[in-house]
Formats: structure tokens, C-alpha cells, sequence
């Protein structure tokens, strides 16, 4: 009997191994995907990184309590009602208190600014109200304060498409970005379009390609344990290619960021995600 | 007589050039029906492509001496060198993790390809392979966003080229 029923579970095990491998693999191999609206976009189809990310990766991402990047948001929220500057004054003294106070705004940029005479994106934009309307120290590009106001603000538009606009003021910007995603470079001669846009879904090492979307960023990075503006994400990509990488908040930079904003526009906005 | 010594003078020049063209489109034709095959599952493949002088590859060792292929094997798996594991898979080096998909399987490349085009492949593939992704392991690099530190430089010395050769033909 004992060994009649360890028989029924061995084949049961076999049968359960035998369904659960072809699923997951089916599982990993379809990925929600969305059209994209500009038929100049050099994608057919729109998939955020979330989709070539490990199941791991995505489960902490699709809970805000064990996605880590929250500590950032927590700290973005604190820094919100923070009085600063002379008079004192802080960021909800003028937007007022609520969660959603600023829904679509981080939505709406890298987005061309009067004040400042270019194109600018959102770190740029808190910056500009520090010191132009609080008299507050600027921020550093990617200092702490920063990542966690950009990640408190960018979870206000959580699941919105990128509302940027490329015409006027900013097509110059556009074009540059779009030269700086296309151009080979480095030592290696490789440029963003020939693995984001060729060869996604392809294995570099262990890790699935992505179509390189900046909707979840900025974002938390699982392996390298650390929270990382888009810019310094691109810094990585670009050691990655043996290529001089800008420094974070440059023009070239924030003209990539453009042109990755429109290529990925109708991705709805996941930071602060989870990255491997 | 002067007439007759500028033909006279002529004639080995004429001889040496057909010569050299018979040999060039023999080999050609040699690197034609090995490669054909693989040429046509190329994707990336187009056009014209390549010359048959570019099929013939590059014949002589770029150190004049046969590479080790056990360094060769090294150099290959090593991330800081060539790095090939990135985008082949490998089964040769099935002890070695993580074996990308970017770029064709290297199974049997030894039997695919002559040792010349290796070669070729190895310092410029965009001879063979106008829209190829992989970069030039053996030629200065001319692109943008060169860093200080490696201007002028090559992914690959010569004899780390020939090591990996050396490795690659005997793939069969």
C-alpha cells in the first residue's frame, strides 16, 4: 500500500513537472504589448520592461509594500510639506497637501521651458521652483532628496501615457535625441536602436533585452541594490559600450530622454519600478 | 626593337594579372559553396553583399605565427576580453555560464567558415556582414564617445585575434 502511493505521487510529481514547464515557458514568452500610435515610432509594438523582467522582479514591483523603491517615495512625501528657503515655504504651500495634488504633471516632460529657454525635464522643473519661488538650494542631479521627489511625484501619474509634446520649442531637442539613440558609439560601435529596438527579446549574458522604455524610471535596480535616475541608468548602458557616458541633467541626456519618452509614450507610467 | 621590348615587357605584368584574378575568383568561388549555406540564414545578410576578395578573408596571420587555442578559449569567455559568451551560445564552452542569443551559435563555425574569414570575421565582421551588430575586435575604433583611455585602441591584440582562431577552426 506505502509503496503504491508513493508510486501515485512520484507520477503525479512527473505529471506536474511535465504541465508546469512548457506553461512557464509559454508564460515568459508572452508579453502584453501595446501599438504605438505614431507610425514614425521605429517599434510595432510598445513592452515595458516590466514584461522582460524575472518573475521575482515583477512580484516586488506589483506590491507597494515590498517594492523597495517606496523609501524613496516616503522620503519625496516628507520633502513635499518640508518648509524651506526664505520665507520658509515648501512645495505644498503652493500645490497644496493632497496625494494627487500633482497627477500628470511628471507625465508631462522632459518639456520645454520659458524659464529656462530649452528643453528640461522633471528634476530640471523642481529646481527651477526651488530656487526661482522658494530661494531654496537647488538639489543635485542625483542626490537623495531629488530621486525621492521625483519618485513621489512620478508615482502621482502612475498609469497615464507620456503626454510630451516634440513640435515647436522641442524639435530640436527631439532630433538630437533621436541622433543620440541611432549613433553608433564607444569602443564597441554599438548604439541604443541596434539592441532596443533589433534584437529585444534576445539574451545578452542571462539577461533578456528590453525595448530600453523609461516608463518605470527612476527605479529601483534589484541587483545592484540601489535606486537610479534614468540618467544614470543611461550612464550604465553607455560603460556597457566602452562609450564616454554625459553627465547626468546634460542636454544630450535630456534630449534622450525626450525621444525615449515619445518612442515609449503610450506605455502607461509604472515608477518607481523594479528593475533586475 | 624598341617596340618589341615594351611588348616583351608587358607580357609577364599581363601574366601575374590574370594569375592573381583566377586566384582570387578560385578561392571565391571555394568560400562561395562553403559559406553559401550559412549566408542565406544570415537575416542580417543583403544587398550586393560581399566582394570576393572580402569572401576570401584575411589569409595571412596577423602575427605570423599559429595562435594557442587554449588561450584562445580563455580570451573568449573572459568578460574583460573578447566576451563572445555575451552574445553566442557556445556548446564548446558548455562549462562557462550564461551564453547569450544575441548572435549565431558558434557549434561548427570551424566548419562553416575558412580560416582567413575567421579571421575576417574576427577583426571587422562588417566586411562579410554589412548590418551585423558585432563589433570589430581588431580595428581602431572610429565611432563616438570614445573614451580617453581606449582612443586608438583595439577590442583585441593580434595574437589574442589568433589565439581565438586558432580555438575557432577546430570547432567542427
Amino acid at each position: 500500500m506505502g509503496r503504491a502511493k508513493t508510486d501515485i505521487i512520484r507520477i503525479g510529481l512527473v505529471v506536474l513537472f511535465a504541465l508546469a514547464v512548457p506553461a512557464s515557458q509559454a508564460a515568459a514568452q508572452t508579453r502584453n504589448a501595446i501599438t504605438p500610435a505614431d507610425s514614425r515610432n521605429p517599434l510595432s509594438e510598445l513592452i515595458s520592461g516590466y514584461e522582460f523582467s524575472p518573475i521575482n522582479v515583477r512580484a516586488l514591483q506589483d506590491d507597494d509594500f515590498d517594492n523597495p523603491a517606496f523609501k524613496w517615495v516616503s522620503r519625496g512625501e516628507a520633502l513635499w510639506s518640508k518648509p524651506e528657503g526664505t520665507p520658509l515655504k515648501s512645495c505644498a504651500s503652493c500645490h497644496g497637501e493632497r496625494e494627487n495634488a500633482m497627477r500628470g504633471r511628471a507625465a508631462e516632460y522632459p518639456k520645454f521651458s520659458q524659464a529656462a529657454g530649452k528643453v528640461i525635464n522633471l528634476a530640471q522643473r523642481i529646481n527651477i521652483c526651488r530656487s526661482d519661488k522658494m530661494n531654496a538650494e537647488p538639489w543635485a542631479y542625483d542626490s537623495q532628496e531629488m530621486l525621492g521627489m521625483t519618485a513621489f511625484l512620478s508615482l502621482q501619474s502612475r498609469g497615464l501615457p507620456k503626454t510630451i509634446r516634440i513640435d515647436g520649442p522641442a524639435q530640436s531637442a527631439f532630433e538630437k535625441g533621436r541622433q543620440i539613440y541611432n549613433g553608433r558609439m564607444g569602443q564597441l560601435g554599438l548604439s541604443c536602436a541596434l539592441c532596443h529596438d533589433k534584437y529585444y527579446g534576445k539574451t545578452y549574458g542571462d539577461r533578456v533585452i528590453s525595448q530600453g522604455h523609461s516608463n518605470g524610471y527612476p527605479s529601483y535596480q534589484l541587483g545592484e541594490k540601489s535606486f537610479l535616475s534614468l540618467h544614470e541608468r543611461f550612464t550604465s548602458c553607455y560603460r556597457r559600450m566602452k562609450a564616454a557616458p554625459y553627465p547626468s541633467g546634460s542636454d544630450e541626456y535630456v534630449a534622450l530622454e525626450l525621444y525615449l519618452a515619445w518612442r515609449g509614450a503610450e506605455l502607461p507610467l509604472e515608477a518607481p519600478a523594479v528593475r533586475r | 626593337m624598341m617596340s618589341n621590348r615594351r611588348t616583351g615587357s608587358k607580357l609577364p605584368l599581363a601574366a601575374a594579372f590574370l594569375f592573381i584574378l583566377t586566384a582570387i575568383s578560385a578561392s571565391a568561388q571555394q568560400c562561395n559553396s562553403k559559406t553559401a549555406g550559412y549566408f542565406k540564414q544570415m537575416p542580417a545578410f543583403s544587398r550586393a553583399g560581399p566582394s570576393p576578395i572580402a569572401l576570401a578573408g584575411i589569409i595571412r596571420s596577423l602575427t605570423g605565427a599559429i595562435g594557442n587555442p587554449a588561450r584562445g578559449r580563455q580570451i573568449m569567455a573572459d568578460e574583460a576580453q573578447g566576451n563572445c559568451l555575451a552574445c553566442h551560445p557556445v556548446p564548446a564552452l558548455g562549462d562557462r555560464p550564461a551564453h547569450g542569443n544575441l548572435g549565431p551559435s558558434l557549434a561548427g563555425v570551424g566548419g562553416r567558415y575558412t580560416e582567413p574569414q575567421l579571421r575576417q570575421i574576427l577583426v571587422d565582421p562588417g566586411v562579410l556582414f554589412p548590418e551585423t551588430v558585432m563589433p570589430a575586435y581588431h580595428k581602431p575604433p572610429t565611432f563616438d564617445r570614445i573614451p580617453q583611455a581606449l582612443a586608438g585602441k583595439t577590442i583585441l591584440s593580434a595574437s589574442e585575434v589568433e589565439d581565438i582562431v586558432a580555438f575557432l577552426k577546430n570547432l567542427k
